[in-house]
């Protein structure tokens, strides 16, 4: 018996696939020390999760294991039901990526944070109650005596990750495992959680096995990181050895991919920017919000306007209606009040042919590439689609526009007779990049186009991106959260708060110099990639602060 | 939540008023003349005239219509010329034993699927899982009068325990009434089961299989306690759903099922009812059951609301 609570030794993961069986992780080998935070890092597909999911006896059936899982000990792998379900809480437990997916809607947080602990022996009910309430307040929900008998849906997704990461810690469990516990959180949200996270080990002395793709959260957090890729550890290292002097090729490759604020910003230009292709003033959107209900009112007074040639990038946290805006442009919401002007024409107005005319000298890049496509498409009917719809062209000349354009973002022609889901997430956003450029738009919407993607596919998309814009002139209004990202591309850029638009002006001036302390708060909550500077930056835990150990909790 | 029953309530008016316009024109689209319909070739002109007069069928149609809601808001459906009674009289002389054989097919339809649905999820693709599915099959392939015909066979005629038809109130006597209900209630819910079996396995299945369920396994929580205190609850809005809207199947599959079981019920006056053209029967049968199915699924809204607090907790907002 080791004195480490997590130790994994030659861990191999096979997942039966009908006939075949795919090797998900193969030989590894992996001790967390108490008190440590260990991540876990690399691409989606590379067993990170799967490794996770093993940790807490949670693979479905169709997997089998070979090696040793010890938590405190104890051999996962070989207990009975009934012992992996005592190790589960008590021993080891999970926080997971989607806090409103990991909460059940139809019962009152109070009853699911009891069950936790009535699972493990705890029959009070008033007993589990109090420390219910005593959890909750240690993870900063306030009022948590009325809150407790809340449901999910009235917490907002910060709130809700907090209640997860309190019911993770009810038994005080020596290993917590977070599965990328803030990828679905704004990042103002996720400095407090990483934030949190951090309390749990400095004072619960918890140790945290964390799994993310995001390497500003790998700085800010770990002590030493671990590399997956395609189910092997190939490299693994204290966390400022790893990002000052990667040792490994595929390390040095992600390192490498990861946007990072202020290290390439697209120089300032004046050529090849033309008139104005869009243009908002006073814009104003309000969702009707159907039979009885209040209108909602997405965005108040907007006014920017976007030239041919020119990246305008729009950002803000979710709920700031930088997508609705977007979505405005091609009709998928409405203009209430203001003007849009799109092309010359207003948008408010357009009716019948001007309209579908309108459509088609406009492109949109979907968020999401998995389900953006009809799958019973081929990748070339995908792409042709607009100039079906809008009569352009006979099928040779379309044919010829596909192959065009599979040429222009770099994927093989033989892609035309394959279908979306045969595609990885990369090569479906470059085809979604293809369908939106094929009718050769004046103006271009890109609503996320990469949050979905790896960093590395990410940077890979983003240079097709740079390099068709320059080379085709369009305007283009990009929509992202990642600052990074926006800066990457970008010549001016909004910064929207709430359907307001709180600042915009040119790259540089909106990220290196802003004049919004909202911008600077965005700014600021960022982490850097690089776990000195994050260190340094990084604000004081707050003064005032609840501490984690309170009253007769964990004792 | 009382402002969502509300809310459910003054939904229904509309229906009702859409509803009592299709009843309504059951009689006036009838080709040519609904009273020489009803009395036939051989009435005299003075018999049809009388009772066009009788009828209000001189009126415009637009008063028709409205003395008729009117009358039908006051609880008077018209008079059935064939029973010689009133339609309401008619009504509430046959409805109880419809009321007791739909509500013991539902009940147990309920006891069969909710167990075997669940169950059969949890261990999908085992040997319950497929026994459960080739069942729910025949059941749903089965048509009810069949299985009642079989189980008239088999309890009544070989194994002589259950009376083979007849009708007994169970208010009267509980052990005779019981026994007259047992088999046509068994025939008329075997099919519901079918459907609601295979609706609480596929939601029981959509449950298991979300992040929360995982959630709950991964702080300990015993795999038997998430089966039936985790995932029944939610999987509960589609079986609801599915109840409610059997309950249509529910009253036309009585109408079969009274004819050959020889029960007194709402079914059996409607079979009677239809080949006489008694008009004033049939529009207040139709409109009865409407009205009960309509408000059987005003039930399951509520219901909804009581299982998931989204529905009755709605703001504005939401994506």
């Amino acid at each position: 018996m080791t004195s480490s609570p997590l130790n994994i030794e030659n861990l191999a993961i096979t997942i039966a696939e009908g006939d075949d069986a795919v090797e998900a992780v193969k030989s590894m080998s992996l001790d967390l020390a108490a008190g440590e935070v260990l991540a876990l890092v690399g691409e989606s597909g590379s067993g990170k999760t799967i490794t996770a999911r093993a940790v807490l006896g949670l693979l479905p059936a169709r997997a089998s294991t070979k090696g040793v899982i010890l938590i405190n000990g104890i051999s996962v792998l070989e207990a009975t039901p009934e012992q992996g379900r005592k190790v589960r809480g008590e021993h080891a437990a999970m926080i997971f990526q989607e806090p409103s997916t990991a909460l059940n809607p139809v019962f009152t947080i109070g009853w699911q944070m009891s069950e936790g602990l009535r699972a493990h022996g705890i029959s009070d009910v008033r007993e589990r109650r109090r420390r219910s309430i005593e959890l909750l307040t240690a993870v900063g929900i306030p009022s948590p005596e009325t809150r407790i008998d809340d449901y999910p849906h009235q917490f907002s997704g910060g709130q809700k990750q907090r209640i997860v990461i309190a019911m993770a810690l009810a038994l005080r469990p020596a290993v917590i495992i977070a599965d990328e516990p803030t990828t679905a959180l704004d990042v103002t949200v996720q400095a407090e959680i990483l934030d949190l996270l951090r309390r749990c080990r400095d004072e619960l002395g918890a140790s945290i096995l964390l799994i993310t793709h995001n390497m500003g959260v790998v700085a800010d957090l770990a002590d030493r990181v671990a590399v997956m890729y395609q189910g092997e550890l190939v490299e693994v290292a204290p966390v400022e050895e790893l990002f000052a002097s990667p040792r490994e090729q595929y390390t040095q490759d992600l390192l490498a991919a990861v946007p990072r604020l202020g290290a390439e910003p697209r120089e300032a230009r004046d050529e090849g920017i033309g008139d104005v292709v869009y243009e908002a003033e006073n814009l104003d959107i309000v969702y009707s919000g159907g039979f009885r209900q209040k209108p909602f009112h997405a965005v108040h007074g907007v006014s920017f306007t976007v030239r041919r040639g020119e990246v305008f990038g729009l950002v803000g946290e979710s709920g700031s209606g930088k997508s609705t805006i977007g979505r405005s442009i091609v009709g998928l919401a409405p203009v209430s009040g203001g003007s849009a002007k799109l092309l010359g024409s207003d948008l408010r107005h357009a009716r019948g042919a001007e309209l579908r005319e309108l459509r088609r000298r406009v492109g949109f890049v979907f968020q999401d590439p998995a389900s953006s496509f009809n799958s019973l498409m081929t990748v070339g009917e995908c792409i042709e689609e607009p100039m079906r719809i809008h009569r352009a062209g006979s099928r040779q000349v379309r044919e010829r526009r596909v192959n065009e354009l599979l040429d222009a973002v770099q994927l093989p022609r033989s892609m035309a007779f394959r279908h979306p889901y045969e595609l990885s997430g990369g090569q479906r956003q470059r085809v979604g990049l293809a369908r939106a450029l094929v009718l050769d738009p004046e103006f271009l919407v890109a609503d996320e186009p990469t949050s979905a993607l790896d960093v590395s596919v990410q940077a890979r998309v983003l240079e097709i991106f740079n390099e068709l814009q320059r080379d085709l002139g369009f305007g283009c209004l990009f929509i992202s959260h990642d600052l990074a990202v926006v800066e990457m591309l970008s010549d001016r850029i909004g910064v929207l708060q709430s359907g307001r638009l709180v600042e915009a002006g040119t790259a540089s001036e909106v990220l290196q110099y802003p004049k919004e302390a909202y911008t600077r708060r965005l700014i600021a909550a960022v982490p850097v990639p690089d776990p000195k500077v994050q260190r340094a930056r990084r604000p004081p835990t707050t003064p005032g602060k609840q501490p984690l150990v309170q009253g007769r909790l964990f004792q | 939540m009382l402002m969502y029953v509300a809310k459910r309530l003054l939904a229904l008016i509309p229906l009702l008023f859409a509803v009592s316009v299709v009843i309504f024109s059951i009689l006036h689209l009838t080709p040519g003349d609904p009273a020489r319909a009803m009395l036939g070739a051989k009435a005299s002109a003075a018999q049809v005239d009388a009772l066009r007069e009788r009828l209000g069928l001189n009126e415009p149609l637009i008063i028709q219509y409205f003395q008729w809601v009117a009358d039908a808001l006051r609880g008077d459906l018209g008079d059935s010329i064939f029973l010689r009674k009133s339609v309401v009289a008619a009504i509430s002389d046959n409805v109880q034993p419809t009321m007791q054989l739909a509500l013991l097919a539902i009940i147990f339809a309920l006891v069969i699927s909710i167990p075997f649905g669940t169950l059969a999820a949890r261990y999908r693709g085992g040997v319950l899982d497929q026994t459960v599915n080739g069942f729910t099959l025949i059941g749903l392939a089965v048509p009810s009068f069949v299985l009642g015909l079989l189980l008239i066979l088999l309890f009544g005629v070989w194994l002589r325990v259950l009376p083979v038809s007849g009708y007994t109130n169970p208010f009267e006597d509980f052990g005779r009434g019981m026994d007259s209900l047992l088999l046509p209630a068994l025939a008329l819910g075997a099919t519901i089961s079918a459907y609601i079996t295979r609706t609480t396995r596929a939601a029981v299945l959509d449950v298991l299989n979300a992040e929360y369920i995982d959630a709950a396994r991964s702080r300990g929580v015993g795999e038997r306690r998430l089966l039936f205190s985790h995932t029944l609850k939610n999987a509960g809005l589609p079986i609801l759903t599915v109840v409610g809207l059997t309950f249509g199947a529910l009253v036309t599959g009585a109408a079969v099922i009274e004819t050959i079981f020889n029960i007194p019920g709402l079914g059996s006056l409607l079979i009677q009812a239809i080949p006489r053209r008694d008009y004033a029967v049939i529009q207040g049968v139709v409109l009865l059951v409407t009205v009960v199915f309509l408000l059987v699924n005003l039930l399951v809204d509520i219901l909804y609301g009581f299982i998931d607090p989204r529905v009755r907790l709605a703001k504005s907002g939401g994506k």
